[in-house]
């Protein structure tokens, strides 16, 4: 089912998860990079060049997340990257998103806990 | 004064002076003596607010000036502690027409205030438990699957990894729901002899791994001469956890320096207790240090829950004790908890039930 050899960028502050995805992923077939904060995924993705997809949570301290998703649909190359965001609850997110009109929606959108066949469902149709 | 408007001036439900131009109490009821003292050659804001200087905004003042009734709410300081108070100040004009006094009254309505408090934090903690859960849930179904899919592919190392992940959130489950019972209800302390360096050595258990992952160097510092103390060991451990895991976070948000750490220590003051926690983190601002201890306010956006320090300052203040924040924006934090080694009542005996 997935398209064997995409890379997937996995940004979340908390390190079980990251383990979690990681695994999973690569149990089907992605290349996995990981990244603790908004930052540190800046940095991997000025390092080793675009993933093809970025799971992205963005309740995390200091609101990184929120930044590198601004950063990441602010430019030109790096818009096309499609994003797809997990999170527990945040509203702050969302008041973002509608306060923003030049900063495009995520491509895709899932809460925790997360459903397994739905993420992966969704990131081979957004990677493909 | 008439028998009955000394009666109606005595026994209304609530605190009534009357005071003159410079703000000098002259008269005041029977409520206001038993809750505030001697009013003789006082004035307003030395009673009410314990400083030498009038409220910025002063509802007597202004009734002189236009007068006008007034309106405003307070907090005042009375014997029993702070009072949320509705205040109204009513010009009482003389003979002449001129205003010589006015007559301040004070409801007291801390009731109702803690009531809405109280509201508005079911709300909160409603929100702030559903996002807790949710991630801890992730990390268990996470752990889940390394489990099953390690025995799928007969990877003893998966599994353990897996298994490691289920335990990590089982016990933060734990911790959290723990949290949530010493909020929900005043939990009765369960007193007995710990040993001050085994309190030590649990409460650093989960912060040692944690620091570790985040490049942050902890320091159990040696508890020599600390000995034992009466106090209830589960509640102790969960205050000095919370305020570990606080500086920890201290440290990871703060960008500025190039190496993070965090300390515990304990030493014997005399008959106290002293715990200290210290961090190197980013340090608080004023504000956040006035208000670290309330109920829901958190400093750390969506990954505070606000229930962390609020459970350690109820958890000291159970022992008889306090904690003390010394912190400077930039520079770091340090905690100190002080904690009577004979409980909280002394030298009370050891209780059986």
């Amino acid at each position: 089912m997935a398209e064997q050899g995409k890379t997937i960028l996995i940004v979340d502050d908390e390190p079980d998860i990251r383990e979690y995805l990681e695994t999973v992923l690569q149990d089907n077939g992605y290349r996995t990079i990981t990244a603790g904060d908004g930052q540190e995924a800046l940095d991997v993705v000025e390092r080793e060049g675009l993933p093809d997809l970025v799971t992205l949570d963005v309740s995390m301290p200091e609101k990184s997340g929120i930044r590198f998703y601004r950063d990441m649909k602010e430019d030109d190359a790096r818009r096309r990257v499609p994003i797809v965001i997990v999170t527990g609850v945040d509203q702050a997110f969302e008041r973002f998103i509608s306060s923003r009109r030049s900063v495009p929606p995520p491509e895709g959108y899932l809460s925790k806990p997360i459903e397994q066949d739905r993420l992966l469902e969704m990131i081979a149709r957004l990677v493909s | 004064m008439e028998d009955v408007f000394r009666v109606l001036f005595d026994e209304a439900p609530c605190y009534i002076t009357i005071q003159d131009a410079e703000l000098n109490i002259i008269e005041a009821n029977r409520r206001f003596r038993e809750d505030f003292g001697e009013f003789a050659g006082r004035k307003c804001f030395e009673v009410y607010k314990h400083r030498p200087e009038p409220c910025l905004e002063c509802v007597v003042r202004q009734a002189f000036a236009d007068g006008l009734v007034h309106h405003t709410e307070e907090v005042v300081s009375s014997r029993s502690g702070r009072k949320n108070v509705l205040v109204s100040a009513a010009p009482l004009p003389g003979p002449d027409g001129t205003i010589s006094r006015v007559v301040e009254m004070s409801t007291d309505i801390t009731s109702i205030r803690q009531l809405q408090g109280k509201l508005e934090s079911i709300g909160l903690l409603i929100s702030s438990i559903s996002h807790g859960i949710k991630g801890l849930l992730t990390g268990l179904d996470g752990g889940r699957y390394l489990v099953n899919s390690g025995m799928q592919k007969n990877d003893p190392q998966r599994i353990q990894r897996g298994w490691a992940m289920v335990e990590r959130n089982v016990e933060r489950i734990r911790s959290q729901v723990l949290n949530i019972l010493y909020y929900a209800k005043d939990r009765r302390l369960q007193l007995e002899p710990v040993a001050v360096s085994e309190l030590l050595a649990e409460a650093s258990e989960p912060i040692t791994a944690k620091a570790q992952r985040h490049g942050i160097h902890f320091q159990l510092k040696e508890a020599t001469g600390a000995g034992e103390i009466r106090a209830d060991r589960n509640a102790l451990r969960a205050l000095l956890v919370n305020l570990l895991e606080n500086s920890i976070d201290a440290c990871r948000v703060d960008d500025k320096k190039q190496q993070h750490q965090v300390s515990l220590e304990a030493k014997r003051r005399g008959d106290h207790l002293l715990l200290v926690v210290s961090d190197n983190g980013i340090g608080m601002d004023a504000e956040t240090r006035d208000k670290a201890f309330s109920l829901f306010y958190s400093s750390k956006g969506t990954e505070g829950t606000g229930l962390g320090l609020f459970i350690a300052d109820k958890i000291a203040r159970a022992h008889g004790g306090s904690i003390k924040i010394d912190s400077e924006l930039g520079r770091g934090t340090s905690f100190l908890v002080k904690i009577p080694c004979r409980g909280p009542g002394g030298e009370s005996p050891p209780t059986r039930r």
